[in-house]
């Protein structure tokens, strides 16, 4: 019960701070033609989410740790909701070009994205493999 | 004080999906569904939120940065589409990649329009 309490306020912490980052990326980002905080957040995000899954898997965490810096942070920092808003006002405006590639940058980008942060770290951590 | 409600709207967003994904994952699937129908659910939600909620105030900002913004997730989103692609499960990665963005937002459109 202690053990999960801790995680749920370590959820809770780093969800606080992922949060009022992407608060401050909306508010200081400010671009009339394309929804660029978002798709930063987003790609940025996952590129973070995809070093630390790298990370957790060759070094040891505590849950709460692994829970607070995954779930709390990096969940609380990106988001889908707010990309589905900035795709449909793009859709409103009849900006079709921009919809289509603020969806593609968003989605090839953050597979990407989470995948070099996982490849970078793993070719940090993993045992090297013996040649002879 | 803004800035406190904001945040404190990330937390519960934030705890709410863990919950709600535990719940999901009671049975495992070989899908990563959890995560898929809480970006549905918090798109479809926004949506709604937004058309019955007009005013451009700091409760609006609240519910919609901070709650729903922390309730849905696209950094997940990245890292199970990137392990369907790792499992060379690939018309699961399709499925997953196209339910996860065309849905939300036909789920966010659905709920925008759907009191107008």
């Amino acid at each position: 019960m202690r053990e999960h309490s801790l995680t749920i306020l370590a959820i809770a912490i780093g969800a606080i701070c992922g949060t009022l980052l992407r608060y401050a990326m909306y508010i200081n980002i400010t671009t009339a033609a394309f929804p660029l905080d978002t798709l930063l957040e987003n790609l940025l995000g996952s590129f973070i989410l995809g070093a630390l899954t790298a990370y957790f898997l060759f070094k040891n965490f505590p849950t709460w740790l692994k829970a607070g810096l995954g779930i709390g942070f990096c969940g609380g920092f990106t988001t889908m909701s707010t990309l589905a808003q900035d795709a449909v006002t793009l859709l409103q405006q009849g900006e079709m070009f921009i919809f289509l590639s603020y969806i593609l940058l968003s989605a090839a980008g953050g597979i990407a994205l989470a995948f070099f942060g996982y490849k970078i770290v793993e070719n940090k951590l993993a045992p090297k493999e013996e040649t002879n | 004080m803004d800035i406190l409600f904001i945040a404190l709207g990330g937390a519960v967003g934030a705890i709410a999906r863990f919950y709600i994904g535990i719940f999901l994952k009671r049975d495992q699937h070989q899908f990563p569904l959890a995560i898929l129908l809480i970006n549905l659910i918090g798109a479809l939600g926004l949506g709604v939120f937004l058309s019955l909620y007009t005013y451009e105030n700091t409760t609006a900002t609240v519910i919609s940065v901070g709650f729903f913004g922390a309730f849905t997730t696209f950094s997940t989103f990245s890292m199970e589409a990137l392990n369907l692609i790792k499992a060379k499960r690939l018309t699961h990665f399709i499925w997953y990649v196209g339910l996860s963005i065309v849905g939300a937002i036909a789920l966010f459109a659905f709920g925008f329009y759907l009191f107008q």
